[in-house]
């Protein structure tokens, strides 16, 4: 579950506040897909940087898979972020000396054991058509290879809650459709799955869209 | 079963990946552990060598039987009081600040009508606790020879293999020592201790001790008074008569060798320190965006510390050990002095296990630096 109750998020830039959201409030619950429309500047990637626990709110409070972050600790969030969330970005940030399957294990690294992660992500790899891509490193992969590698990444401890910022950006249509129906397997399985886009997503049906602009939900 | 991700297996493949920005490091790293072992090596065989030189200038501390008058003494009237050669010993045994000690017995006499000071030397002793062992005394004279001074040997036209009599005894003349230019070095003629106290007929008597002042450690003020105190509390009523100038002389060119050494050894560590700082800045800078992925991963940041902390250790051991083996094997062909001391094994095990703990010192602030980062603005910075 994600909730976000009168949340609000100030922060300063060249002297100036930037009011990046205001008086945000919705919920969504296990096994939904919210989608979170909104154009650039809008506050979309503050909202997820938000829901991941990466900042704090100025104002609000906010509930993920059943964890309040207000005042948790840096260390506590990366916690929950760790056993809980998972988020994928527009720009894959995948690690370039790392091996798609070697990226796809990273959030092992934040667990004290690993358990069947390598099984688990051979099996993502299969599920994400990367089988054959599981020995190669970012720059030898196509940005659909890289938006999935992310995807398996994030997938890869079962999130109770994944955060996907702008997925397919940097995607052809078809890896974009590729890219959601696995968001959208994500959500049948339980998960509470927050998409933001600037994009229109046609190809999967979220259960909540809410529009975004200029920080405020509308 | 697949092989999991960990961070030995991470570090590898960051080290893969950068290559010439880890060998550099490494490099910079041999660098400067070779030149502190080469230092390490220069530094003992300079002071090795002032060591011997200083000794050859002779010794620098005399000590008298209590009650001597020091004014009959210059005047060569060693007619005064004497002391027990257990003496000698006694400030073997100690801590004292001196070395190198030689028991004496010497006294004027007349030989065909010739003025000379016959004196009689004990095998030099050094302290028990000393880390050299004794050098042999430049006069080592066997019983029944004797080393004449050279205006000694002018004077009774003496030659290596001639005879003199002594007191009533016939002495070989073993050899005669090259002239000093000095009173009354050049008219001693010298003997075996035991010989010279038979014939004065004052066993187990010694009635001056020469030493060699040269353990006062470098930062010493008052060195004439620090070297007093210490002989002093083993024998409390001997007279202590330091030769000033040599003995300034030599703390001061001991002192300027120690300070060298330090100020060189501080500026090859300041130089590499700034070195693999600037360094791991730059490495740390370059792996920001993956930094603020491994934060928006929930990796806790001492694990992400761990990553480049590890490689540091890494190449610091590593290099740090290639850098002492090479200063090791180069020293020889860089120290000047005719006697190449090497770098002792403890300075170079010491130089193996703190560089290492060095370089990650100095490598942690950019590193911590990186982690304090906001990553919601490193991952945006990324995007832009």
């Amino acid at each position: 579950m994600i909730q976000f109750d009168g949340v609000s998020k100030q922060f300063r830039k060249d002297k100036a506040v930037v009011r990046a959201l205001e008086d945000v409030t919705f919920q969504v619950e296990p096994g939904q897909m919210a989608l979170v429309r909104g154009p650039s500047g809008s506050g979309k990637t503050t909202l997820i940087n938000l829901a991941a626990g990466l900042t704090h709110a100025s104002r609000g409070s906010i509930r993920v898979a059943g964890t309040c972050l207000d005042g948790l600790s840096l260390r506590e969030r990366a916690a929950l972020r760790a056993r809980e969330v998972a988020v994928v970005f527009q720009l894959f940030h995948l690690v370039p000396y790392l091996t798609a399957l070697e990226n796809i294990l990273l959030p092992t690294l934040a667990l004290a054991k690993a358990g069947n992660a390598p099984d688990r992500a051979r099996e993502l790899l299969a599920e994400l058509g990367l089988e054959s891509r599981a020995s190669h490193y970012p720059d030898e992969l196509s940005a659909g290879e890289r938006q999935r590698c992310a995807l398996a990444r994030a997938l890869l401890n079962n999130p109770a809650v994944v955060l996907a910022d702008e997925p397919t950006g940097n995607l052809d249509p078809a890896s974009a459709d590729t890219v959601l129906a696995h968001l959208d397997r994500a959500r049948k399985r339980g998960a509470t799955v927050l998409l933001v886009s600037h994009q229109p997503v046609d190809s999967i049906r979220p259960d909540v869209t809410f529009d975004l602009r200029e920080g405020r939900l509308i | 079963m697949h092989r999991n991700l960990t961070l030995p297996r991470m570090i590898g493949r960051e080290i893969q990946r950068s290559k010439w920005s880890t060998l550099l490091c490494f490099c910079i790293v041999v660098l400067a552990t070779s030149l502190l072992a080469i230092m390490i090596a220069v530094g003992r065989s300079s002071v090795d060598a002032t060591r011997v030189q200083m000794k050859d200038m002779g010794f620098n501390l005399l000590i008298t039987p209590p009650g001597a008058d020091m004014a009959q003494y210059q005047a060569l009237n060693f007619d005064g009081p004497d002391m027990p050669e257990s003496y000698v010993d006694q400030l073997a045994a100690s801590t004292v600040l001196a070395q190198h000690f030689v028991g004496k017995y010497q006294k004027t006499i007349q030989v065909e009508g010739k003025t000379i000071v016959l004196t009689g030397l004990r095998p030099e002793e050094s302290q028990a606790n000393a880390f050299r062992k004794p050098m042999p005394t430049a006069y080592d004279v066997p019983p029944g020879k004797v080393l004449a001074g050279a205006a000694a040997a002018k004077a009774l036209d003496l030659a290596p293999g001639s005879q003199v009599t002594l007191l009533g005894k016939p002495f070989e003349v073993a050899d005669v020592i090259e002239p000093k230019g000095a009173i009354p070095e050049d008219i001693r003629v010298f003997a075996h201790l035991g010989d010279v106290q038979a014939l004065l007929g004052v066993s187990g008597r010694v009635n001056a001790i020469d030493a060699l002042a040269c353990m006062c450690p470098v930062d010493t003020k008052d060195i004439l008074n620090a070297l007093e105190q210490s002989i002093r509390a083993v024998l409390p009523d001997v007279g202590v008569q330091p030769y000033r100038d040599i003995l300034l002389a030599r703390h001061e060119q001991r002192g300027m060798l120690y300070r060298l050494q330090l100020a060189t050894v501080a500026i090859v560590i300041a130089g590499a320190a700034t070195a693999i700082w600037g360094l791991t800045y730059l490495n740390v800078r370059n792996r920001r965006s993956e930094i603020g992925v491994f934060r928006a991963l929930g990796i806790p940041g001492g694990r992400i510390a761990g990553l480049f902390i590890a490689k540091i250790a890494l190449y610091s051991l590593a290099g740090g050990l290639a850098g002492c083996v090479l200063g090791y094997f180069l020293a020889p062909s860089i120290v000047v002095t005719e006697r190449v001391l090497l770098p002792d094994i403890g300075s170079l095990a010491l130089i193996a296990v703190a560089t290492p703990l060095v370089a990650v010192l100095f490598g942690l602030p950019p590193i911590v630096a990186g982690l304090l980062q906001d990553p919601v603005d490193v991952l945006r910075e990324a995007a832009a």
